[in-house]
């Protein structure tokens, strides 16, 4: 083939990609993805809030939201799976190798719950929070406090998302 | 037709989640709500994708997640561990990192991965690109995936084995995914008949060589007024053909540089490289121009260059070959292609004072703008010699070298002098540059101190941001920064206007285009009586 030719298809095959590669870029196409650096930022930052529509956006996004699912469930102390169908009603008690899970009424105030997490071992490093994927898909997280003895107490609405969630027996939940 | 309207739809349909992922990458900000990865490195990757050059990425990529994984580590902690995808960032990463693993060593410039008697280099300035691409096969293909195929790269010290094994599994789930989501690059028809157009009209002439003046303004003389092909306006053939000579001349180089036996022609059907065409894409970016590494550099913080000038600026070819080749067409594009751009405005708005938008005849309109150039030039190198003063006071680098470009004659050599024992004069950079920036300027003195009397003399005249203040520490900055790239967009307008348009009887030009740009564009927008009204 003439060296001409093979320059001239060349500088052509370059200007069609060019302009594909600015087409690209300017035309956002269809459907927003959650970006990645949001999902990490969420997984293994304790103080960060995610924007207020980030659930939805998940849930617009399955990729995305098994993306998150994995970062998660990589970097967990301890995974919470669901329970079998054959246990029914609400779960009070969760228990893995590394941790009990318990939640209990408040005596002096009917609408909270204690979430109390117990470690197996004392002496491993304590997890700094705990994240719950409830049966809808939603995922909520809850920074924890500083472990004594091996245990940490958490004061939640009996009626919010993550006691609701967590005594749901469909629910998994991640000790990060 | 329904069915090319379908193939379309088709096509696009395909593309949308790949455009959404690299939109996303675009978009994606730091804490700080600036980018997380800067334009040139998202143009960088979607160049890869679309010219499906990834090869070598991938390879680097599998490297650096080594890398990135000793001890254990997991490797996005590396990755999205930094807010901002900079070179600098990942460099203070890896210092963080640094701890005796055989197989990983931080450098200065790069890390290194060691596999028996090999060894593999990462600059940090490839890294923010590395990223991005990690970025893109997750989104892309899904973090999970990623993660098992990558898992190999977390043993102790992976084997070059494993190293070919991911690499290839990489490439070849991309490969899979962009067939199906990146559509053949659509053939570009406006390129394609302009070239078959210079082909019938070159002679003896081949390559970036058969596209001249002559050329550029009678292909847009004979379809500026034919609706099938896109040639209204001068200004888009013009850039149609300073794009050809570009590409012709980057493939050209890459073909002789390589001396590769190209085994076809069709890039579908990959016959040709698509490291080649990446490389040739590369010299169309307009970040790489002397002009836009200059308003990259110091933008609004230091004003080397305001709006109008910018706008100025960017009618000259600077960075390439199309000033040598079409130096006539630069100044028709300049000035008429700028004349019709307006009057297409007029047009759209609604205007009808058309006929007052033409300019009159006979007044030198290429001399004046050329004029206006060198004036511009003037007024640039007074704001260069001006930067001196406050880089000097500063004791910054950067002040040398704007005076070693400023005053070539500069007695360096005698600045760096240490010791004469007879024969041999012993030279010290760093004794030299002490005595660079201990020199006091001196109207009267010899070369230094009256080159500094004159930019201390020049800073005071300049009235713009980032030259008033002479402690303010991020114009100062950026001033350095920016020196360099100030020094090469001079010597880039100065050839352009000395060596290119060297030569050319304007005079004569002017006179010819005069009478040639007003007919055109009287037919094309009917405006009234048709050849030059106002000849001189």
């Amino acid at each position: 083939m003439p060296a001409d030719e093979f320059i001239i298809n060349l500088a052509l095959a370059a200007l069609d990609a060019d302009h594909q590669m600015r087409e690209l870029l300017t035309e956002p196409g269809t459907g927003r993805r959650v970006a990645f650096p949001l999902l990490y930022t969420y997984a293994t930052n304790v103080a960060f809030v995610p924007p207020a529509d980030f659930s939805a956006r998940l849930a617009d996004d399955p990729r995305a939201a098994a993306d998150l699912q994995r970062l998660i469930a990589n970097r967990a102390f301890s995974h919470v799976s669901s329970l079998a169908a054959a246990a029914s009603g609400k779960v009070l008690r969760r228990e893995t190798a590394e941790a009990v899970l318990t939640l209990t009424p408040s005596r002096a105030n009917p609408a909270h719950v204690y979430l109390r997490i117990e470690l197996v071992d004392a002496a491993v490093q304590a997890p700094a929070q705990l994240f719950v994927h409830a049966s809808d898909g939603t995922w909520h997280k809850l920074p924890l406090p500083a472990f004594t003895e091996a245990a940490a107490q958490i004061l939640l609405e009996a009626d919010g998302a993550i006691a609701r969630a967590l005594s749901d027996i469909a629910a998994e939940a991640y000790l990060c | 037709m329904s069915t090319a309207l379908e193939n379309l739809s088709l096509e696009e349909g395909k593309s949308a989640a790949l455009r959404a992922v690299l939109a996303c990458i675009a978009e994606s900000s730091a804490a700080d709500g600036g980018p997380r990865y800067s334009s040139k490195v998202c143009r960088e990757l979607a160049r890869a994708v679309v010219c499906r050059n990834y090869a070598r990425p991938l390879l680097e990529l599998v490297h650096l997640m080594v890398a990135a994984s000793v001890g254990g580590r997991r490797f996005e902690d590396f990755f999205w561990g930094v807010d901002r995808a900079t070179a600098g960032d990942f460099r203070s990463r890896f210092a963080s990192l640094a701890g005796g693993y055989d197989h990983v060593s931080v450098m200065p410039g790069c890390i290194v991965h060691r596999q028996g008697e090999s060894a593999f280099q990462i600059s940090f300035g490839r890294m923010p690109f590395l990223a991005a691409m990690l970025e893109f096969m997750i989104m892309a293909l899904g973090y999970g995936d990623i993660d098992d195929l990558t898992q190999p790269l977390r043993h102790q010290t992976p084997s070059p084995g494993d190293i070919s094994t991911v690499t290839k599994a990489l490439q070849r789930r991309l490969y899979v995914y962009l067939k199906d989501h990146l559509p053949p690059a659509q053939r570009q028809r406006r390129e394609r008949h302009f070239l078959t157009y210079v082909g019938d009209h070159a002679g003896n002439r081949t390559g970036a060589d058969a596209i001249t003046d002559a050329i550029v303004l009678s292909y847009w003389q004979k379809y500026a007024n034919e609706d099938a092909i896109e040639a209204r306006t001068y200004r888009g053939v013009f850039e149609t053909s300073r794009r050809l000579i570009v590409v012709l001349d980057a493939a050209s180089e890459r073909f002789a540089g390589t001396h590769a036996a190209p085994i076809g022609t069709e890039y579908e059907a990959g016959e040709v490289d698509p490291t080649d065409v990446d490389a040739v894409i590369t010299h169309l970016e307009d970040g790489e121009s002397p002009l836009e590494r200059v308003l990259a550099t110091c933008g609004d913080v230091v004003k080397f260059i305001n709006v109008n000038e910018a706008e100025m600026l960017r009618d000259l070819p600077l960075g390439d070959g199309s000033g040598r080749r079409i130096p006539i067409s630069v100044l028709r594009n300049a000035v008429w292609g700028a004349v019709q751009v307006r009057i297409s405005a007029a047009l759209r708005q609604g205007r009808g004072e058309l006929e007052s938008l033409l300019p009159d005849s006979g007044q030198g309109l290429y001399r004046a703008k050329l004029s206006a150039y060198a004036d511009l030039l003037d007024s640039l190198e007074r704001l260069a010699l001006a930067a001196l003063w406050p880089l000097h006071q500063a004791g910054d680098n950067a002040a040398i070298e704007l005076a070693l470009t400023l005053a070539p004659d500069l007695d360096w050599a005698g600045l760096a002098a240490t010791g004469d024992d007879g024969n041999v004069i012993s030279l010290d950079t760093h004794v030299a540059s002490r005595r660079f920036f201990a020199t006091a300027p001196d109207v009267r003195g010899d070369e230094l101190p009256a080159l500094l009397a004159d930019a201390r003399q020049a800073w005071r005249g300049v009235n713009r941001a980032g030259f008033k203040d002479l402690n303010a520490a991020a114009a100062i900055s950026a001033m350095a920064e920016a020196a360099p790239e100030v020094l090469r967009l001079i010597a880039a307008i100065r050839r352009f206007i000395d060596s290119d348009l060297r030569g050319i009887d304007w005079p004569s030009v002017e006179s010819k285009d005069d009478a040639t740009f007003e007919l055109m564009l009287r037919r094309l927008y009917g405006l009234m009586a048709e050849g030059p009204s106002h000849a001189g």
